[in-house]
């Protein structure tokens, strides 16, 4: 259990995200022109999932894509999207026909997780399959998805003037806050990636994101860079969890043999420290790194 | 009604690339190989060069022999003897100051855009960024 959480309770946490919105004639092919894979509409409910890179291959969003009745909706999880809307702005052609809308304040992502979603899910209209995460369905001006999580979560985005009414709710004034550190510890079980990751601006392959790299789909911006990667298998870092039997913050560190190591994101738990790191690759199939000069504090690694 | 959708909900647009004021250079053998392209249709038609986003490195150029657009107040118009090149507004700051050159050469040949804003260009040439 988290310090100061109770079980059975169920948390929400609103997440850090950037919004845009493209709407008109062919804004999928125009977002196509510069995604790392091909989007397309999915039938099956698997989620729409991309990069946008600069043309050094580094990481610039990480983003999702909703197809609304309305046009498409972005989400990305840096803390910029005015360099994400700006970089499309700049690449619509004269005679294109698509507007690109700013999301970022009159839109709202929040996730509620805990055990029991039952009651919140009936009141979402929402229908629970543990086994399986669900698409995104639009009600009631609400964008809902559950999450076969653990513990289990639903993602919702609504419009941020309607938040007040939501939490005002009969079922909806049960949640509670999460604090960051029991968002952080769900985010680390679950292998969910947030700005943390990204802000240090990784290549795809170094921050477990090389899947969404399409090598058979053309020219975007760091596709050179990406393929050489693959090609030549000069891939330096990687992504792990860790456990930590101290208590350490997030950011730089030096391995007892020198290599540097970023913590990205950590939750501490009686007095362990759970977290998410990007590691040289020399460390690849080791399960514990010594840091710090100091014997005592080690690095319990797991897969991603 | 959906997530975008309700009374009095809307989402500002975005519409900010800088407009600058556009020169170019145009080789004599790029302005020749206009000429003939042209073939005598200069008073109706005109070149658009413009930019839009992907390649490998951000922006590809694009250029096409059309008509005479209809909202002319959205290009600047650059005159090179009867050639009319028009450049878009938006695409004004990514263009100003590019040497559009011909090269009559099978291989490798045809137009090719030298961009001084360009902090890389792909193997290609049609790409820049």
């Amino acid at each position: 259990m988290i310090d100061g959480e109770t079980p059975n309770e169920i948390y929400y946490h609103i997440r850090e995200s950037n919004f845009t919105i493209l709407q008109g004639d062919n804004s999928l092919g125009f977002l196509n022109r510069i995604t790392t894979n091909m989007i397309q509409k999915k039938t099956d409910g698997k989620l729409n999932l991309t990069l946008l890179c600069g043309a050094s291959g580094r990481i610039e969003d990480s983003l999702e894509i909703i197809f609304s009745e309305e046009g498409l909706i972005i989400i990305g999880i840096s803390t910029n999207g005015d360099k994400i809307r700006q970089k499309l702005v700049q690449g619509k052609k004269w005679n294109e026909r698509i507007n690109v809308l700013n999301g970022d304040d009159p839109l709202t992502f929040l996730t509620i997780f805990g055990e029991q979603l039952t009651e919140i899910a009936k009141s979402f209209n929402l229908e629970i399959s543990p086994d399986e995460t669900k698409p995104w369905f639009e009600n009631d001006s609400k964008l809902i998805r559950y999450n076969n999580t653990q513990p289990e979560s639903i993602d919702l985005i609504l419009q941020t003037d309607s938040l007040t009414n939501f939490f005002d709710s009969e079922v909806e004034t049960s949640l509670k806050i999460s604090s960051i550190n029991s968002w952080n510890k769900f985010c680390i079980d679950n292998s969910i990636l947030q700005y943390n990751e990204i802000k240090s601006s990784p290549l795809p392959f170094e921050c477990g994101l090389g899947h969404l790299i399409d090598p058979n789909k053309g020219c975007y911006p760091g596709q050179e860079i990406h393929a050489r990667i693959e090609s030549r298998g000069k891939q330096t870092k990687f992504i792990a969890k860790f456990v930590a039997n101290t208590k350490l913050q997030s950011g730089k560190y030096r391995s007892d043999d020198g290599k540097k190591i970023m913590i990205t994101t950590i939750s501490i738990i009686e007095n362990k420290t759970y977290g998410i790191a990007i590691l040289p690759t020399h460390f690849l199939g080791k399960n514990e790194i010594g840091i710090n000069d100091n014997i005592l504090t080690k690095l319990y690694i797991e897969s991603f | 009604m959906g997530i975008l959708g309700g009374d009095g909900f809307s989402l500002p647009i975005v519409n900010s690339n800088p407009i600058v004021s556009v020169t170019i250079t145009v080789t004599d053998s790029a302005l020749s190989q206009m000429e003939n392209t042209l073939n005598n249709e200069e008073k109706t038609h005109c070149l658009i060069i413009s930019a839009q986003s992907g390649g490998c490195s951000g922006y590809v150029y694009d250029m096409k022999i059309d008509e005479i657009p209809q909202d002319k107040e959205q290009f600047q118009i650059l005159f090179f003897g009867n050639i009319k090149i028009f450049i878009h507004n938006g695409d004004s700051h990514l263009l100003n100051g590019i040497e559009l050159d011909y090269k009559d050469s099978l291989m490798g040949g045809g137009f090719n855009i030298t961009n001084p804003n360009a902090d890389r260009e792909c193997g290609c040439g049609q790409s820049f960024g």
